[in-house]
């Protein structure tokens, strides 16, 4: 039996319907942060004042939805710690990107003290086979990159005076869109014995739970939902957590679209049994 | 005109109006154009406009396949390509390649570095790549290749074993505390899930109802899991001993499977003595994590590392094709495709998901940047 709405033209509005009501209806849903997320957050806490935490920003506008809010939790939580950011990515669409970010955070009024190349830098694209750009970043990072995103010579900036190299670096995050983290666990985490977390897509969360299981990585953020968590734990209602009951309803019409899918189903084979 | 292009050609056009009324509103709304400091910022509001514009002509492909829809995806990945060259150009051949060996060649004012001079290494190999197009000179592109590949493994091999297979197999069975409720628990789900598995084929009121309690069980397990009973400190043992044995089990079960593809005798041999060597490896194993005891709480915390287990061993038992998939056998790997299944289906999940996101992502865009809705 066919179920008469089940034509795209119909559910397609009713999918869009649905997001749009989700976002404009401000309903307020209580979200309870998930161990994983959780445990990124606590390890960044503690990390004491002046550490250098490099952030990978491996993704590109395609995957922006998902990953840029959680990006810009992480920058603010490293710049409200006092923490030292370092930001790179192995996308060269997201080189701009990069940037954008660490300028939208860093250009907040309450970071107004916080300088360029002193507290935190973006030096943007580097091209190469990423466990040989890893290598490098871990044998010298400023041979790796001489300049800045901007060409500024990394040389005399402050940020570096104790940072040479991953080895000096407390924390690796790579918020990915593809499968850069295998690298950066392999390459960078394991190799170097820094500890490593992991922001990705929520596509790519369920290969990345086994990381975690290992303790390659100690903590994960997956998807929309991982970003909500974040800003949930920050006390930040951003984009991830505005997008959130608009997934719930999504998830409602699914699982409502899927029972009524498997009631016309056995209706169906119920009738065609009884016609013989 | 055929009715169906007269609906498409009324569509498309209300389309275009809607957008256009929809921008008038906005600019004598005096939402547009953006303002920066309370200036007009035109650069961002042509970007913000093309951005919708993009938006609509990609969603329009629910519709069906129309001409926007093509344009905005070859405009997509033309300015993909076009951006991605100019980065490839500013961040990496000016600076290391034309800044130190081109631009001192051109002007005399300026001086190649001697250290410099290795960088003709790397480019005289991207060179020989390229005459790979060449029918009489595409040989001298498998030197470079050669050189790639044989560096790539060299360089890759050792960290990729020990992050990917290593660590992989300590933490499949890495032994956690467990309450006696737990092993109950998992002694339940391993009868129920081969029972299940054994009766599914049948057919039948036996077989439906043990789906049903084990499909109970699972459930009362992800709720048990969701109640973040705390982990456990692993719990050692005879490390050395244990690990031996584990190693040799592997090493005979894969000498085995080699035989077994032959037809010989010493397969059956090779089978009894990897297995009594794993048999012993688990007793091992769950007599240290038993003699340590554990909370209540940490009973179904604990049982991730059983299932984890439980769902290797079938899994690895379905993909084996030189044993005839029948008995305890076929038992077992009945199981491991209810774990590849209950695997994929979890990443089905969460791709859906993912799509949402997206989805999201974009309406976001147009409800809150283009229309300042929220």
């Amino acid at each position: 039996m066919r179920v008469p709405w089940s034509d795209p033209r119909v559910i397609f509005p009713l999918v869009a319907g649905a997001i749009a009501l989700g976002l404009l209806v401000h309903v307020k849903q209580p979200i309870e942060p998930q161990e994983s997320v959780v445990a990124v957050h606590d390890y960044i806490q503690q990390l004491p004042k002046g550490s250098a935490v490099l952030l990978a920003v491996d993704f590109d506008p395609q995957a922006m939805a998902e990953l840029r809010p959680m990006t810009e939790a992480i920058i603010e939580q490293c710049l409200d710690q006092d923490l030292h950011v370092v930001g790179m990515t192995f996308w060269p669409l997201g080189a701009q990107l990069g940037y954008d970010m660490f300028k939208t955070v860093a250009d907040e009024p309450r970071f107004r003290d916080k300088e360029a190349g002193r507290d935190y830098v973006y030096l943007g694209y580097k091209p190469g086979d990423l466990s040989q750009v890893i290598t490098n970043m871990g044998e010298n990072l400023l041979t790796t990159f001489p300049q800045d995103y901007r060409n500024r010579p990394t040389g005399t900036m402050p940020i570096f005076r104790d940072v040479k190299s991953l080895r000096n670096v407390k924390y690796i995050i790579d918020l990915a869109a593809g499968s850069t983290p295998d690298a950066w666990i392999i390459f960078g985490g394991d190799k170097y014995n820094v500890p490593m977390a992991v922001g990705c897509t929520a596509i790519s969360g369920p290969d990345l739970y086994v990381r975690l299981k290992n303790h390659q990585i100690n903590g994960l953020v997956a998807g929309l939902r991982g970003a909500a968590d974040y800003e949930t734990l920050l006390q930040k209602a951003g984009l991830g957590v505005g997008g959130m009951f608009a997934q719930s309803l999504i998830h409602v019409m699914i699982v409502l679209f899927v029972i009524a899918g498997n009631v016309a189903f056995f209706v169906g084979k119920r009738r065609q049994r009884r016609r013989g | 005109m055929a009715k169906s292009s007269k609906t498409d050609l009324i569509v498309a056009l209300t389309c275009t109006g809607v957008l256009v009324i929809a921008n008038a509103v906005l600019f004598a709304a005096g939402k547009l154009p953006v303002r920066q400091e309370g200036i007009a910022d035109w650069p961002r509001t042509l970007v913000l406009l093309g951005g919708v514009v993009m938006t609509i002509a990609i969603f329009s492909f629910l519709y069906k396949d129309n001409p926007f829809f093509r344009a905005a995806e070859n405009l997509f990945v033309g300015v993909g390509l076009g951006v991605t060259t100019m980065v490839m150009w500013y961040d990496f051949l000016k600076p290391d390649i034309y800044d130190k060996l081109v631009a001192p060649a051109l002007n005399p004012a300026m001086q190649v570095q001697h250290s410099d001079l290795v960088l003709l290494v790397p480019i005289a190999l991207g060179a020989m790549v390229l005459l790979r197009i060449s029918r009489s000179y595409g040989w001298v592109s498998r030197y470079p290749m050669a050189f790639l590949v044989g560096y790539g493994a060299g360089f890759g091999i050792q960290p990729t074993i020990h992050s990917n297979i290593l660590k992989n197999m300590q933490y499949t069975v890495v032994p956690t505390p467990v309450h006696w409720a737990g092993w109950a628990v998992v002694g339940l789900a391993v009868v129920l899930l081969a029972a299940t598995a054994y009766f599914a084929s049948k057919g039948g009121r036996l077989a439906l109802a043990l789906r049903i309690a084990s499909g109970a069980l699972a459930l009362a397990y992800v709720i048990a899991r969701a109640t973040r009973a705390p982990q456990g400190p692993p719990v050692g043992g005879t490390e050395d001993l244990a690990w031996a044995l584990f190693g040799a089990a592997a090493v005979l079960m894969a000498v085995a499977g080699y035989f077994a593809s032959r037809g010989a005798k010493v397969n059956a041999w090779l089978w009894s003595i990897g297995g009594t060597a794993a048999l012993i490896f688990l007793v091992n194993r769950l007599a240290s994590t038993l003699l340590q005891g554990g909370t209540a709480a940490q009973a179904f915390a604990s049982m991730d590392s059983i299932i984890i287990l439980l769902g290797v061993f079938s899994v690895l038992c379905y993909f084996v094709f030189s044993l005839e998939h029948r008995g305890a056998v076929g038992a077992l790997s009945r199981v491991g495709i209810i774990f590849l299944m209950v695997a994929f289906g979890a990443s089905f999940g969460y791709s859906v998901m993912a799509r949402e996101s997206l989805v999201i992502g974009r309406f976001q865009f147009l409800l809150s940047d283009w229309l300042h809705l929220f």
